[in-house]
């Protein structure tokens, strides 16, 4: 099914319902004004569909999800960033 | 400052020396910074650009200080003190990094403490048959971002447990020529 100009097979719609829940989610949980809120959850939500266009996602997706809806700071790094990040300790030196 | 703008929180700074004039050519430090110490001013300057508090030691290294840590990056500007960190690393830390600049090139070697320490050690070589230019050919602006970023790059595929970056081990980067290898 094409939704959003992109092609979805059946888990790609299931993990987008996901997905919407989640982003409506972190949007009543930001403080963002509506039209910046509204701008940056579209932009999410199409980085997040690219990827699910564009990758076998199974395993990725939850790394995906998390860091998404919880850091929209990073929705333009979605291939790099991980939740990892946040309990890995690093030691300068 | 690169490692906290992707979100890793748990970044702990050691350094006993203070800010001074000519870091603020190649390091993030600013003016006001100068003669504070350098893991304080970072410490408030990171807090300043990405909202997360590094941990700073304003001390000498002592390897209390690297017990836990899963990743460790070492940018000494001593050959002997890499040595002793590298040796008080235990199974516990996935990876160390080492850092080495001078002028417009820089070199990084990256192993698995205690298992590949000994091809660590055939990329070592003791402060007296250093170059005299490390002391005097002090890196540029580009070149301290560009081994930033590599690091940074580095610790990413780590993270990530990436077979690509898990397999490197040496790189030497010559900004100078442009050349990488």
């Amino acid at each position: 099914m094409v939704e959003d100009g992109i092609q979805l097979d059946k888990h790609g719609y299931m993990v987008k319902s996901i997905l919407r829940d989640q982003i409506s989610q972190a949007q009543e949980q930001t403080n963002l004004d509506q039209g910046t809120r509204h701008s940056s959850i579209q932009k999410m939500t199409l980085n997040i569909l690219i990827i699910l266009a564009n990758e076998k996602f199974l395993v990725p997706f939850k790394t995906i999800m998390e860091t998404t809806t919880t850091k929209s700071r990073y929705a333009n790094q979605l291939d790099i960033v991980n939740p990892l990040f946040e309990q890995v300790k690093i030691v300068i030196i | 400052m690169c490692l906290a703008q992707m979100g890793i929180k748990d970044i702990t700074v050691i350094d006993f020396d203070d800010v001074e004039n000519h870091n603020l050519a190649s390091q993030l430090y600013k003016e006001s910074d100068i003669g504070q110490s350098k893991v304080l001013a970072l410490q408030e300057n990171v807090k300043a650009f990405t909202g997360i508090e590094i941990t700073a030691i304003p001390q000498k290294f002592t390897p209390v200080m690297v017990a836990d840590a899963d990743i460790v990056i070492i940018g000494v500007d001593n050959m002997s003190t890499r040595k002793e960190v590298v040796e008080s690393l235990t199974t516990k830390t996935k990876r160390y990094i080492d850092g080495r600049m001078q002028g417009q090139a820089f070199e990084l070697h990256m192993f698995v403490p205690v298992y590949e320490n000994q091809l660590y050690m055939n990329t070592w070589y003791s402060d007296e048959e250093a170059s005299p230019e490390v002391c005097t050919n002090k890196a540029v602006s580009y070149n301290t971002f560009a081994i930033a970023s590599i690091i940074s790059r580095l610790v990413v595929g780590i993270i990530k447990n990436d077979p690509f970056i898990m397999n490197k081990t040496n790189l030497q980067v010559d900004l100078a020529n442009l050349l990488i290898q």
